[in-house]
């Protein structure tokens, strides 16, 4: 019985995955997302609003840029007051029918404020690093929703005599609108004659 | 299915058709996107001549500041140009931050122009590389404690590397590479309550060196040789 039962359900996802996937160059993505954070090497936990821009410029290559917000407690004392980016980066999918996992690699900056180290010190620009993996299901055709697990490397200089270390493992889940954009065929250009 | 020869209908028609949000994305599209106005085709290889690529990348760079090793890193936008088989042109801007000693931290502002030489008789998908560069360094050393006091200079310099390209597909790569880079800089002080907190270069150094350790993510969005013809 369990034979006949691993037997259809490897022909099932045999023929699922036969399929072309849905995910393919062109493909523009819109994503808003709700996540938190612990960071590393502070006793802190944080929460955090995100929203993203992806375009798939080849099939399985895409860029992403994503912008984050650091939904702060100020009654917390040792959270960051104020912690705000952008990171951009490339993307790498591995696509399978209306599912698709990617790689993420996004160098970034972040605009840090901690009042409680340098008072009176205005929100300074720290360079960050962002490695992350994402799970995407597409669950409409102009719909999909995603999980997204990362890690960011970053250090906040200027506070104190010891830096304040922004490692921080981060997950976030939401949804996206996604749609195919620019159905010109791809490797083709026009040519600028002077 | 229709494939890439057949007829395909044009932005403005789909715009037309499927409403004013719809098109308003489809133009959002054609914006950002490298296959805009396409005609003709381009078949690009790995060692093409001509090709333009543009990329991310960040840097960690490693010195030797005070009898101990600092770290300064950041993101950078470059971009590169293929010019022979072997050769390549690659140019970057990129902000750097770290810590210089237990007064001070630097910020860096680079801007480098390499030439990146391939041993390799034909390009694969992984392409070892030399690279020897130059370009102008902006430094800053800003007080920890008071981020209002500054110094700063420009300086020239030179770096000297190896480093390897993955061709993740035709037009995308991953590159890792380590370079050291050495500046040639006019004394510069920290200069705090009457003490001097930190010098650059380095006391007892001419020049302000570092090991980076560069990984950048590429893509190739132009032939510019048969993009741009004299006639």
């Amino acid at each position: 019985m369990a034979l006949v039962l691993l037997i259809g359900i490897d022909i099932a996802y045999g023929q699922h995955f036969k399929k072309p996937p849905f995910l393919r160059q062109r493909l523009l993505e819109l994503d808003v997302a709700f996540g938190g954070g612990a960071l590393l090497f502070e006793p802190v936990q944080s929460i955090y609003m995100h929203a993203a821009f992806a375009y798939c410029m080849e099939d399985r290559i895409g860029i992403r840029a994503e912008f984050f917000y650091l939904v702060a407690d100020p009654n917390f004392s040792g959270q960051l007051d104020q912690f705000a980016g952008l990171f951009i980066g490339g993307e790498f999918h591995f696509p399978a029918a209306r599912f698709d996992w990617s790689l993420l690699l996004q160098p970034g900056v972040a605009r840090c404020f901690l009042s409680d180290g340098n008072l009176g010190v205005s929100p300074r620009i720290e360079p960050v690093l962002q490695t992350g993996w994402k799970a995407v299901y597409y669950v409409l055709p102009l719909a999909h929703v995603f999980l997204h697990a990362s890690y960011v490397h970053g250090v906040y200089f200027q506070e104190g005599p010891s830096p304040y270390r922004l490692d921080e493992l981060r997950i976030q889940g939401g949804l996206g609108l996604n749609i195919f954009v620019n159905r010109t065929p791809a490797f083709q250009r026009k040519s600028v004659k002077f | 299915m229709c494939n890439r020869q057949c007829f395909q209908p044009g932005w403005l028609d789909k715009a037309l058709r499927l409403g004013p949000l719809h098109g308003l994305i489809l133009l959002g599209g054609m914006c950002i996107s490298p296959e805009a106005g396409a005609q003709k085709p381009l078949r690009i290889k790995f060692t093409d001549p001509g090709v333009f690529a543009v990329g991310l990348r960040y840097d960690l760079g490693a010195g030797w500041i005070d009898s101990a090793v600092r770290i300064a890193q950041g993101p950078g936008v470059q971009c590169r140009l293929i010019l022979i088989r072997k050769l390549n042109l690659e140019g970057f801007i990129g902000l750097q931050q770290g810590i210089y000693n237990e007064a001070a931290f630097r910020r860096d502002v680079l801007v480098e122009l390499a030439a990146m030489y391939y041993p390799q008789r034909r390009l694969q998908r992984v392409a070892p590389f030399l690279l020897l560069g130059g370009g102008v360094n902006s430094v800053a050393l800003v007080d920890r404690s008071n981020l209002r006091r500054r110094v700063g200079s420009q300086s020239p310099g030179l770096q000297l590397g190896m480093g390897f390209h993955v061709h993740l597909t035709w037009r995308s790569d991953l590159t890792l590479a380590a370079t050291y880079r050495t500046y040639y800089t006019t004394r510069i002080a920290l200069i705090s309550a009457e003490t001097v907190q930190a010098t650059l270069p380095p006391a007892n150094r001419r020049t302000d060196g570092r090991l980076y350790v560069t990984l950048s993510m590429n893509y190739k969005i132009a032939d510019l040789w048969k993009v741009v013809r004299f006639r």
